[in-house]
């Protein structure tokens, strides 16, 4: 192997193999061996970005005759290699303190590593067979860090409710790589080249797009994103709103030569309806997590529509802004849940999740509040964060997207602006009823709540990369991200001659559409009338149900598979009324000709195993002829086969 | 020729069979050792060394071509199957019985080897049949190693098989000299016979002397019973090195007869091959007694390696080499798992039941073997069945041959019906449970060996690199 190759080979293992290190070493070891293999995993994903920035490494390998297989790390894939690392080891510290009393914490660290590792192989797959590999690799270790917690039957449940829902939308993505290897021979990601518009390039581009709105919970797919929040929080953080969430994202980036104008399109049309679903969803939630899930698929809808609208520039640069402060919500989020959980340990039917429990913690988790805050503004996007950067170019790229089409497309401009004003709704809503007002429990100060090292370290870390100095120097340039040059070497999406009215007016409608979001959910859930919000209960009008219950995903999944069973069912009375009668037809027409039909009576399973035997009995009879002992009897026995060739053959 | 040419022709012509001449030589030597040295290890050691040296003196692939006067034909294929025999005899010396086995036994494996060498090579009628009958005899003897009454019995019975089919052969040979003037398989030409009837069953007999090395319908009688009792290092032998040194020997014959325009002999090896694999595989069916079923399986397997002779081109001879490589490595492996149970009286499955308590580990790799003898992924097993397959299947598309179309779905059927008596082992190790009480069979050696040979299987499913490798070197040969 070459040098590269060993290099991305201990980038991509490292964690995997701290992972089996912790597991190995048992519970007591944990804070030893967590970081084992995520420190140095760190250091190599650094020096990954170094190795790659003259020439992209590129790996291929020869697999079966005529197909190789292949890595490629170009500066894409360094720089979100490196981003997964650093959420990963954020996490990885996190969770000392999160879980610090899990006596599984072992098994956690390894199905950890085991996912960090599965989602970096998918970063750095060039061959679409391995990028399909890695995909289910990271559904299915997200599955196992859902269901963590899988002794309690409700988690356990969601993990596999979303880990089906999944499956569902990964067959469409088998369907695309299938397409793609096999028909439309491009196999290789960084080869791609623009096709021609045929049914098969449609069918391939849709598969593709149906894989990646299933990992990313896109609409139809996004009822699994809330079940996933079963698992312990810092997962959420790593893996329902940095990471793997944003695969969907990536593969839609990374695969966009080949996607036809009608992919394009439904990718953008879909997009916005997730990110308005997920936005008027996300406004009535009680649940901490809930909020925070339905605001991450609402964003993921931006960044869709950002591929959609051909601004997948301005997507990954969200990606990536969305990557840092929603991380941070996540922690911070389960800093206020890990502080319920020591609060009232005792008490079991205390909802430590609940926000109607919450209110004025910003007096007892101080440094969580200002994480919070700052991590909200940036999703809420608010000038001055990194988040109102990467939402404008999607936003604007939508609206000149729009202008070109036809005056349908203003429809999906319009639901992406309605989405901005909700998003600070919701945030502030969130903010205000968590951290300001009157505590609506006792709360105390707890000793030991946000540890130096392994709470604030992260925490602040992470708040402050939502400030805009670290995405742009200019607060108001949303195509001044400082990686532009070098990930896309400045051959960014802008505004064509004419439209910069565009980009104006869309600056100034998403400053006025923040700050009026902040304003109206001040003015609803100012502190002084918080203490009233411990009393909500569950939405009763039809609009409120329909978004407490995030658009009856869940009903709809479970009425789709009641039509599979009923399609069960019915192939079952098919099987009996029509397969079943045939057999019983062709035994009773056998009766009469030899004794067979006895086992081909029975269902069919069972007839063939009887008819097996039955051969192997007349064989062993055969052979016990044959093979009497008596060497003579053998040799008659060859030789009159030889003659029946002979005679064959000859007349 | 003058003397002098000819005399500097064999010379030349003996550098060009170092691999067997050091064979030859090393078996001598080994018994004269044997002689002085009675220690089984020290005959051990020389039977390495002997094979190792062999394996340095294999001629390259550049160096090819034909020697003593067309008597040895030196292609690709011997090369790659001089390598392979050398390297997968080597293995036996890591069975459990190796210590305890005489001197004697080594020469007769090296004596195997050399005449399957032979065989890889030879294009003479005499030299084929020197050739067959040296590898012969030296198996008649090996099964008799155990030295036991049952052992005598089998062993006597194989050699008057043997002794017959030969006897046959020879018949058959003469008849084809009769007709063709020539002792040469090169130079024969078979469409300048005018009535062939009688020349048609000289080269039956003759070919079924080769049908008798490689186990195929209808002579294959042999094979279970002599399985069964010989002492199994010697069996995992006897399964591999003639048997595909009598593959590559059939199809150089059938080349040379012209298999696809002698449309009724085509038919004869279809029809035998289909046989082979029904009754291995129906045979195997009802085994209790894990050696007799790994028997019966290698006479299925024989079957279909037989498919890939039929296809002609670049397919047909990786097919065949891939298959025969990987079949070597995974037979070497099941005998040694059966050879390591059988060190402690437990060949019947109904013995394994339960042995999961303290084999776990065992019983595990055991499993990856057998799906390995299916031919069913994570394994080589399944990358070469899937490859034949697909070979098979290119064919019949190009002739449209319901002769080709049986044989596919014969071996095809047969795969399943494999899942039967391949799985019944683990079925006993892992559910079952015992009677009585369960006793370790293994030792931390016996466990390392075993890991390592298992892993070989599922390293060449999924680095298939050196098949690839393989595929590169010798699908220039004509086929």
């Amino acid at each position: 192997m070459s040098n590269p190759a060993i290099h991305l080979t201990l980038v991509l293992l490292l964690p995997l193999a701290g992972g089996i290190l912790t597991y190995l070493s048992g519970q007591s070891m944990v804070r030893r061996t967590a970081l084992v293999g995520m420190v140095p995993g760190l250091i190599a994903a650094g020096m990954l970005l170094f190795m790659s920035n003259d020439s992209s490494i590129t790996i291929r390998f020869d697999w079966l005759p005529g197909h190789s297989l292949g890595w490629q790390v170009d500066h894409v894939s360094a720089v979100l290699i490196a981003l997964v690392y650093f959420i990963s080891f954020l996490v990885h510290l996190f969770s000392l303190h999160y879980l610090q009393h899990d006596p599984s914490i072992h098994r956690y660290f390894a199905k950890l590593g085991f996912f960090t590792t599965s989602m970096l192989g998918l970063l750095a797959a060039d061959h679409l067979l391995l990028v399909f590999v890695f995909w289910e690799l990271v559904g299915f270790s997200s599955y196992l860090l859902i269901g963590f917690w899988f002794s309690q039957e409700d988690k356990a449940k969601s993990a596999r409710e979303a880990f089906m829902v999944n499956r569902v939308a990964d067959a469409g993505l088998l369907i695309g790589v299938i397409l793609m290897v096999m028909v439309l021979d491009q196999p290789f990601l960084s080869e791609l080249s623009a096709v021609s518009s045929s049914p098969l390039v449609h069918l391939a581009g849709i598969g593709l797009l149906i894989g990646a709105l299933g990992k990313s919970a896109q609409f139809p797919f996004f009822g699994w994103l809330p079940k996933a929040m079963a698992g312990p929080t810092p997962v959420s953080a790593l893996i329902h709103a940095a990471t793997m969430v944003a695969a969907g994202v990536y593969l839609l980036f990374r695969v966009v030569p080949v996607l036809s104008p009608l992919v394009m399109g439904l990718a953008a049309i879909l997009g916005a309806v997730t990110a308005l679903m997920a936005a008027i969803a996300a406004l009535t939630q009680h649940d901490i997590k809930k909020v925070l899930a339905y605001s991450t698929i609402s964003q993921l809808g931006y960044m869709v529509l950002g591929v959609g609208v051909g601004a997948y520039q301005a997507s990954l640069f969200h990606l990536w802004t969305h990557a840092f402060f929603k991380a941070g919500l996540f922690m911070a989020a389960g800093a206020v849940i890990h502080y319920f959980h020591e609060l009232r340990h005792d008490d079991h039917e205390f909802d430590g999740q609940d926000m109607r429990n919450m209110g004025g913690l910003r007096k007892v988790l101080p440094v969580t509040h200002l994480v919070y805050l700052l991590c909200g503004l940036a999703l809420s996007g608010l000038p001055f964060f990194s988040g109102f950067l990467s939402k404008e170019g999607i936003l604007s790229g939508a609206w000149i997207w729009a202008s070109q089409t036809g005056l349908w497309a203003y429809v999906v401009t319009d639901m992406a602006f309605i989405t901005a004003f909700l998003t600070p709704l919701y945030v502030g809503r969130q903010i205000l009823l968590v951290f300001y007002g009157e505590p609506r429990t006792v709360v105390e100060r707890l000793q030991g709540m946000e540890p130096l090292w392994k709470v604030k370290l992260p925490l602040l870390l992470l708040a402050i990369a939502s400030v805009w100095v670290f995405s742009a120097i200019n607060p108001f340039n949303p195509t001044g991200w400082w990686l532009n040059a070098y990930l896309f070497s400045n051959d960014i999406f802008r505004a064509p001659e004419g439209f910069d009215y565009i980009e104006k007016l869309t600056f100034g409608l998403s400053v006025v559409l923040s700050a009026g979001g902040l304003l109206v959910s001040y003015w609803y859930f100012r502190p002084s009338r918080s203490q009233a919000y411990s009393n909500a209960g569950v939405p009763q009008t039809w609009y409120g149900r329909l978004s407490y219950r995030g658009w009856f995903m869940a009903e709809v999944y479970a009425a789709l598979a009641k039509v599979y069973d009923a399609l069960v069912m019915l192939s079952a009375w098919f099987d009996r009324k029509v397969i079943d009668k045939a057999v019983n037809a062709v035994g009773v027409a056998s009766v009469v000709l030899s004794k067979a039909a006895a086992i081909f009576d029975r269902e069919i399973i069972d007839g063939l195993v009887n008819l097996m035997a039955w051969l192997a009995n007349l064989v062993g009879r055969l052979f016990t002829g044959i093979q009497s002992g008596k060497v003579q009897h053998q040799l008659v026995w060859m030789m009159v086969v030889l003659l029946a060739i002979l005679l064959w053959f000859q007349f | 020729m003058v003397l002098k040419d000819q005399l500097s022709h064999i010379i030349e012509s003996l550098s060009q069979v170092g691999f067997e001449m050091v064979l030859i030589g090393g078996s001598l030597l080994l018994l004269l050792l044997g002689l002085i040295a009675k220690r089984s290890l020290v005959s051990q050691i020389v039977y390495v060394l002997v094979l190792v040296l062999a394996m340095t003196l294999v001629p390259l692939p550049t160096d090819l071509g034909v020697w003593f006067g067309g008597a040895l034909a030196v292609q690709e294929l011997t090369w790659l199957f001089r390598l392979v025999f050398s390297f997968l005899g080597v293995w036996v010396v890591f069975y459990p019985t190796a210590n305890r086995h005489p001197f004697e036994y080594y020469f007769l494996l090296l004596a195997v080897i050399a005449g399957s060498a032979f065989m890889l090579s030879a294009q003479h009628l005499l030299v084929i049949y020197l050739a067959i009958e040296l590898t012969s005899f030296a198996s008649y003897l090996l099964t008799n190693f155990n030295f036991e009454k049952r052992s005598f019995e089998a062993g006597i019975k194989y050699l008057i098989f043997g002794g017959t089919a030969s006897a046959l052969a020879l018949y058959g040979a003469s008849l084809i000299y009769g007709f063709t003037g020539t002792l040469l398989v090169s130079e024969m030409d078979f469409a300048l016979v005018q009535n062939p009837a009688l020349l048609n069953v000289g080269l039956l007999l003759f070919i079924g002397a080769m049908l008798f090395k490689v186990s195929l319908v209808p002579f294959h009688i042999w094979v279970p019973t002599t399985y069964q009792v010989a002492p199994t290092s010697a069996v995992a032998i006897l399964s591999v090195i003639p048997k595909i040194a009598g593959f590559v020997l059939l199809h150089r014959v059938l080349l040379a007869v012209d298999v696809h325009t002698q449309y009724w002999l085509y038919v004869v090896i279809v029809a035998v091959g289909m046989a082979t694999i029904v009754i291995g595989t129906l045979g195997a069916l009802r085994q209790t007694n894990i050696k007799r079923m790994i028997a019966y399986g290698a006479i299925a397997h024989s079957g279909f390696l037989l498919g890939a002779l039929l296809i002609p081109g670049e397919t047909g001879v990786v097919a065949f080499a891939w298959y025969a490589l990987a079949y070597g490595i995974i037979n070497l492996v099941a005998f040694y798992m059966v050879s390591v149970l059988e060190d402690r009286q437990l060949l019947d499955v109904k013995d394994l039941a339960g042995l999961s308590r303290t084999e776990g580990y065992f019983g595990g790799l055991i499993t990856i073997v057998m799906v390995a003898l299916i031919g069913l992924p994570p394994t080589v097993g399944f990358t070469i069945k899937f490859y034949l397959f697909t070979a098979l299947w290119g064919w019949y598309q190009t002739v449209v041959d319901p002769w080709i179309m049986g044989y596919l779905v014969v071996a095809l059927m047969s795969v399943v019906f494999s899942l039967f008596f391949y799985l019944k082992v683990p079925y006993f190790i892992f559910l079952k449970e015992s009677d009585g009480d369960v006793q370790s069979v293994t030792n931390p050696g016996q466990r390392v060996i075993a890991t390592i040979f298992t892993l070989v299987l599922l390293w060449l499913f999924i680095s298939p690199d050196i098949l690839n490798n393989i595929a590169d070197n010798i699908k220039s040969i004509a086929w």
